[in-house]
């Protein structure tokens, strides 16, 4: 909190002396004088009452209403600042996989989905001034979140982004096309999409080299990461079947039955399609084999799309004079009703 | 002359029991003082304690008027300011309550709202964009956001059903309107699509406290004067309880109100257009003419000045009391 005009602190400077005039002076008014000189006694000293702690706590508020309202013409104000971004960041479209294939338990704590969600997460609380969105795919794909700086939205959205809510697939061509669809009129500095993947492209009417060509037409980068390790695929017995699987353990509740399902994910991601993606657009791509890695990939996007900020501090006032001056008028009305009312004072 | 809590006002009335409370306690305070001081002196002080009384109320009655003027947030006048603020963010506030289905605007007013807002959108370059729809509640459809093809897609499929809670609330649509600005240091403006027609809520205050907040709402009048049925999609007509149809019509009076509240202007739905024209003047509020771009208008504020005032006769209401004449011993 601040003060405006500094100045109205001086009228404090006439308190004192206006307390001694009030109240101590010695041929002050208000006051009505006795002779006592016939009975040569002593004068009348009242002792201590309860009339006398009133007395004192009705001038004691009645001071304090002076010095509120005093403090209200200093103009107290309540300070915010706030930065404003004087040159627009970048648009980045967010393109993840949401089909079955990402429960795979292969990422710590629990599976691909919820710690892509969570580097995510972290990722767009580390960015300032970028408008995000966030396209989610399986065998279709859909706009969750258009390009924005709103992002506790966003992030509430991601949060709630759940793998059962498509159908199964994985049609990344489509991804990467809405995704290009919502950045086309973008008139930011930079464009890019980053894309998460566990999967071969196996649905959707576009095929993702087509998609990344329109991306690269449209000056949109595409980042792509492919999740997944061949390397720590584990082998199984199928109990329906008795075969061995070799894949990854999964586990999917079916949100309407509740059911568990259980099962084995053997599949890969493409990485030559990956990489191809990613070239066209003039990006690159990353492979990321556990939760550690993931990390590091997106703090390498971080970075290679670090852009210059210039930015102003807004200072906004809000000003405090209104509770000052109500606050005083309350102990005002306190005082009076204490001293006209209670002590019943004569003026 | 503006006044920015005119409610504040009301509390002038304390002047009336503060003034009768020292009149009927007078004969009896100074019946008080005869005893105390005896009646062999009462006259001469008889005389001091009107003139002291009279003055003590003048001053207690001027000290309470000032404040409460000082805490109305009187403005006299105006003054130009720089104006530091770049760029826009607008949200449209779109009513999806039945009576929007009405066909006294060709061929929905819904329909024509929808349709009013992506052309708008599209003579607005560089300009954050966003989507709130209400009926009994608000939902934020879409955040601000450059990207008008996300909007266009929800208007293109905006159903007055897309909100299950029935009713007409302008009130919580223009609080979640509010809620959905966020950058510092740009024009922000919310558009309101509406017939005015209000089942719920305290739209005036709501609109009087985003005119504090400098965001002006421009409400879109959907609607005629004259009183129409509202045909559902199926062909039915909507009826009240007792089954006779409803019959709904533009209320301007509100829509108006709320415009002045808040600082904007009211547009009927055929001239929508004409708002990106005024935009410059409303934000600034400015009235049309050659204004330097980085200026806005305000309004004095006085308040210091009352406030002073009522300081200065609260330090007279000390010297009344505290001031000894020199004609009683």
């Amino acid at each position: 909190m601040g003060f405006e005009f500094h100045a109205a602190f001086l009228i404090f400077i006439i308190i004192p002396p206006l307390i001694y005039f009030v109240h101590f002076r010695k041929n002050r008014g208000g006051k009505i004088i006795f002779s006592f000189e016939i009975w040569k006694g002593k004068g009348f000293y009242p002792r201590f009452s309860i009339r006398k702690f009133l007395y004192f706590i009705s001038y004691g508020l009645l001071w304090i209403c002076f010095c509120c309202l005093i403090f209200a013409l200093a103009g107290p104000v309540k300070i915010e600042r706030h930065k404003v971004y004087l040159q627009k960041g970048i648009d980045i479209m967010i393109v993840l996989d949401e089909s079955l294939s990402m429960l795979a338990q292969d990422f710590t704590p629990k599976n691909r989905f919820t710690t892509a969600k969570r580097v995510i997460n972290d990722f767009i609380k580390g960015r300032e001034n970028d408008q995000i969105g966030l396209v989610s795919f399986s065998e279709e794909a859909v706009l969750r979140v258009p390009a924005t700086i709103d992002y506790p939205l966003l992030l509430d959205t991601l949060d709630k982004l759940d793998v059962s809510a498509l159908k199964d697939g994985t049609a990344i061509g489509m991804g990467i096309s809405l995704a290009c669809l919502h950045l086309q009129y973008s008139t930011a500095q930079d464009k890019v999409i980053i894309l998460l993947t566990d999967g071969e492209n196996n649905a959707g009417d576009i095929e993702p080299e087509k998609a990344a060509l329109v991306a690269d037409e449209l000056g949109i980068r595409i980042y792509t990461i492919g999740m997944g390790q061949e390397e720590a695929y584990m082998e199984y017995i199928d109990p329906d079947t008795g075969k061995t699987v070799t894949g990854v353990y999964m586990e999917y509740k079916d949100p309407n039955s509740g059911e568990l399902i259980r099962g084995v994910y053997s599949g890969k991601f493409d990485e030559k399609l990956l990489r191809t993606i990613a070239e066209i657009s003039g990006a690159k791509y990353f492979h990321a084999s556990n939760t550690g890695t993931l990390n590091q990939i997106f703090e390498q996007i971080d970075l290679l799309e670090e852009t210059e900020k210039r930015i102003k501090i807004n200072v906004d006032k809000a000003e405090l004079y209104r509770e000052f001056i109500l606050t005083g008028l309350i102990f005002f009305f306190i005082s009076f009703f204490i001293r006209k009312i209670i002590l019943k004072e004569l003026l | 002359m503006e006044i920015e809590y005119p409610y504040v006002l009301w509390l002038l009335i304390l002047t009336v029991p503060f003034t009768i409370f020292f009149f009927f306690r007078y004969e009896r305070n100074k019946d008080l003082l005869k005893e105390l001081i005896g009646s062999w002196r009462f006259d001469t002080f008889s005389n001091v304690f009107m003139v002291k009384v009279f003055f003590y109320i003048l001053s207690g009655n001027l000290f309470l008027i000032f404040l409460i003027l000082s805490m109305a947030g009187i403005k006299f006048g105006t003054k130009l300011e720089e104006e530091d603020r770049t760029g826009y963010e607008i949200v449209f506030a779109l009513d999806i309550s039945k009576s929007m289905m009405a066909r006294d605007v060709y061929p929905t007013r819904l329909y024509r709202a929808a349709e009013e807002i992506k052309l708008f959108m599209n003579n607005m370059p560089d300009t954050s964009f966003g989507l709130v729809l209400f009926k009994g509640e608000a939902l934020r459809i879409i955040p601000l956001t450059e990207d008008i093809h996300s909007i266009t897609m929800v208007l293109d499929n905006v159903k007055t059903d897309l909100i299950s809670a029935p009713g007409s609330n302008i009130e919580k649509g223009i609080n979640a309107a509010l809620e959905t600005f966020q950058e510092a240091g740009r024009f922000k403006l919310i558009i309101l699509f509406t017939d005015g027609e209000v089942l719920d809520g305290n739209a005036l205050d709501k609109a009087h406290f985003a005119g504090t907040q400098n965001i002006p709402i421009i409400p879109v009048g959907m609607g005629t004067n004259r009183g129409v049925r509202i045909y559902l999609d199926n062909g039915d007509i909507v009826r009240d309880k007792n089954g006779e149809p409803v019959e709904t019509k533009i209320n301007m009076e509100l829509l108006e109100e709320i415009a002045k509240l808040s600082n904007g202007k009211m547009y009927l739905y055929n001239k929508v257009q004409e708002i990106e024209k005024d935009l410059f003047y409303i934000l600034r509020n400015l009235e049309p003419g050659e204004w330097d771009k980085n200026l806005k208008l305000t309004g004095n504020d006085i308040h210091d000045a009352f406030l002073l005032l009522s300081i200065i006769f609260l330090f007279f209401s000390f010297l009344i009391r505290g001031w000894r004449w020199k004609n009683v011993i």
